[in-house]
């Protein structure tokens, strides 16, 4: 167990900069996850962290030992490859005893640890079988055991779960967190599958084309991105976005789109006074646009009618694609509504809970 | 359900249904396979067993036309002579201490050059893969002066060095490539996950990366044994001394000026084959394929 910290690390492949200056601090303990687009650097900071990279410039501690001459098998850390690597020509009992082994640890101990961790994930009875007599989602645990049994102070796990089909995938989500409830290690997740990231993780760190976004816990980042990139990366349905301008009118702000104009809560003065008179990115949330059939009591001045142009439903839930003007738009509803593609429809914009974000910069005004 | 039911419905009414077709198509097919690879064996198991006959012919019928497999009055005479009489067992000896060091020389030499050029990037790298297959290109005649001058001024004449250097010139080449090539499909995430593990390169490459390329080792130690075993043209040039002789030089001397004992010649043949045998026998098990089938992801 141990903390582990980033200390402005750059990664370079020629003149591409694949991480730019990241500085990140893991704490002991802590589940964190490494979150973005693919390209956007994640793998190859954690790559970094393992030791298979080379780091271009900066530091990286693991512990309180600077790590970046340590070669990867001198640095405590277990990792599980998106795509298992488990030996072939090992079975499952070698391929997760092969690193004790290499550390000469006791038979006794190593049968123990190993006995242990196949316990812990349900795989005892395939102790003898080789790697290409299981199921994905049985060598995705041996490739997990394998870690288990090292018993290391950082665990990386580079898309463990993506080679996964989705009921696995969430089963799996669910174990990982219980793991790490049970082992209280230190684990760095790397994923592009936002639903992870929200889901398992303590904290978040988005990262985008090298440079990271944000870093904060995922509620955190829900509900106050630092910008639009990460607005419309955590979320499912994304965030909607749609081009504006700030108008005072009286003591009132308003948002104007092409295709219907509401009004913003009066706190919204303080932060985006400024931007009165001025282009900025409107954000909504899918489920900050409600039904007005279902919201009898609200506020005309956040009503918007808007043309239904597709229903998606996903049985609780209706996502509602809603065009107005120019913007278009989704809407995540009860599963009553009465929305159907080809007519008009009210909806109100909740607008205490909508985000701007300066149409130069893509920084969040708050 | 519903699928079954409705292929049943669709059999025709009369005439042959259609698995049954299907069934004869594919009797038909695998007949004429089999009828292929019957007289493929055949071409290739007669003339040996052709050999195999003469040398159980006693001396008086050598020269018969008969036919039979197992001649009249069969003896074991020729082997008998070959092996107490001549200096066989010293050329078979010769030509297995050279046979088997080239082998493991070669694949020694061939298996940690390949994985350099399979796995890292240095400056030359492209040239001496380059340089490697031009190697092939030149006859094996061009390089018998060169390679003689060479052994010659190194004081290996007449050496089992001598020839054990000369043979794995020929093979280390062609072993780096076919090695170079299966590395190449050998998936680096396996190697990385033994270095997280803790490992270092080199226990990596004996614990990962050659267990895992054994059918391609096999087939290059198969190459450099045959190369070495049967080789005349330079053992011809490069051994003088009768006790150093490989067999093919010294089947040679199985020749008189006038006639040829075709009897022990023939025995000569039968046992020579017999090493090769054992060897492809035993590296069969090797040869398999999708060996790192299973660690990834497909």
């Amino acid at each position: 167990m141990a903390r582990v910290y980033l200390e402005n690390v750059w990664k370079k492949f020629g003149n591409v900069v694949a991480v730019r200056d990241a500085t990140i601090e893991i704490k002991d303990k802590e589940f964190l996850i490494l979150v973005g687009p693919s390209g956007c650097g994640k793998s190859t900071t954690l790559r970094m962290v393992a030791g298979l990279e080379e780091i271009t410039e900066g530091n990286i501690y693991i512990g309180d030992t600077l790590v970046n001459d340590i070669p990867p098998k001198d640095r405590d850390i277990a990792m599980v490859f998106q795509n298992y690597a488990l030996y072939p020509h090992m079975d499952v009992y070698n391929n997760m005893a092969f690193g004790l082994k290499l550390r000469k640890f006791p038979k006794a101990e190593i049968d123990k640890r190993v006995h242990e961790a196949a316990k812990i994930l349900g795989i005892e009875n395939l102790l003898k079988r080789k790697p290409k007599e299981l199921s994905g989602g049985q060598r995705q645990r041996v490739a997990l055991g394998r870690a288990i049994v090292r018993e290391p102070k950082v665990f990386l796990m580079d898309e463990p779960l993506s080679n996964l089909d989705a009921k696995l995938r969430v089963q799996m989500r669910a174990e990982l967190a219980k793991l790490h409830d049970r082992l209280q290690t230190t684990i760095i997740y790397v994923t592009h599958d936002q639903t992870e990231a929200m889901t398992m993780g303590d904290r978040i760190v988005v990262q985008k084309d090298g440079v990271i976004q944000q870093v904060g816990a995922p509620m955190e980042i829900y509900n106050h991105p630092d910008n639009a990139f990460v607005a419309g990366f955590i979320g499912s349905p994304a965030m909607n976005f749609m081009d504006a301008v700030l108008r005072r009118e009286g003591d009132d702000l308003w948002v104007q789109a092409d295709g219907f104009k509401v009004k913003l809560p009066p706190t919204r003065f303080e932060t985006a006074g400024e931007y009165i008179d001025k282009e900025v990115i409107f954000g909504i949330r899918p489920e900050d646009i409600l039904d007005l059939d279902f919201e009898p009591d609200a506020d005309p001045e956040l009503i918007v009618t808007a043309n239904v142009d597709v229903t998606e439903p996903m049985g609780a839930e209706v996502y509602v694609y809603l065009s107005a003007g120019k913007e278009s738009y989704i809407a995540r509803v009860d599963a009553h509504t009465r929305a159907r593609p080809g007519t008009t429809h009210k909806v109100v914009f909740n607008t205490q809970k909508a985000h701007l974000f300066c149409k130069d910069t893509e920084a969040s005004i708050r | 359900m519903t699928h079954m039911q409705s292929q049943e419905t669709t059999l025709p009414k009369t005439g042959f249904p259609t698995y049954s077709r299907t069934r004869r198509k594919a009797l038909l097919k695998s007949a004429s396979i089999h009828l292929v690879l019957i007289v493929a064996c055949v071409i290739a198991v007669y003339p040996f067993l052709r050999v195999v006959s003469i040398s159980l012919r006693p001396g008086v019928s050598l020269l018969s036309t008969s036919l039979a497999l197992i001649p009249e009055g069969a003896t074991l005479d020729n082997y008998r002579t070959l092996i107490f009489d001549k200096d066989f067992t010293i050329w078979l000896w010769n030509s297995l201490i050279v046979s088997v060091a080239t082998v493991l020389i070669g694949l020694l030499l061939a298996a940690t050059a390949a994985y350099a050029f399979s796995r890292w990037k240095f400056p030359g790298r492209r040239q001496g893969l380059v340089f490697l297959l031009l190697t092939q290109m030149l006859p094996p005649g061009m390089l018998l002066l060169p390679i003689y001058i060479m052994v010659v001024r190194l004081n290996l004449f007449n050496t089992y060095t001598g020839m054990i250097i000369a043979y794995s010139v020929g093979s280390v080449p062609f072993s780096i490539w076919l090695l170079k090539g299966y590395y190449d499909t050998i998936p680096k995430e396996l190697e990385e996950a033994a270095l997280v593990d803790g490992a270092d390169p080199l226990i990596t490459f004996y614990r990962i990366v050659l267990p895992l390329a054994a059918p391609a080792l096999a087939i290059a130690g198969l190459f450099s044994f045959m190369t070495a075993w049967n080789e005349y043209m330079m053992a011809r040039v490069m051994l003088q001394k009768a006790s150093m002789f490989t067999w093919p030089l010294g089947f040679q001397r199985l020749r008189d000026q006038f006639t040829t004992q075709w009897g022990i010649f023939s025995a000569a043949s039968v046992l020579v084959a017999i090493p090769v045998m054992l060897l492809f026998l035993y590296s069969s098990k090797w040869l398999i394929s999708g060996l790192t089938l299973g660690g990834l992801k497909e």
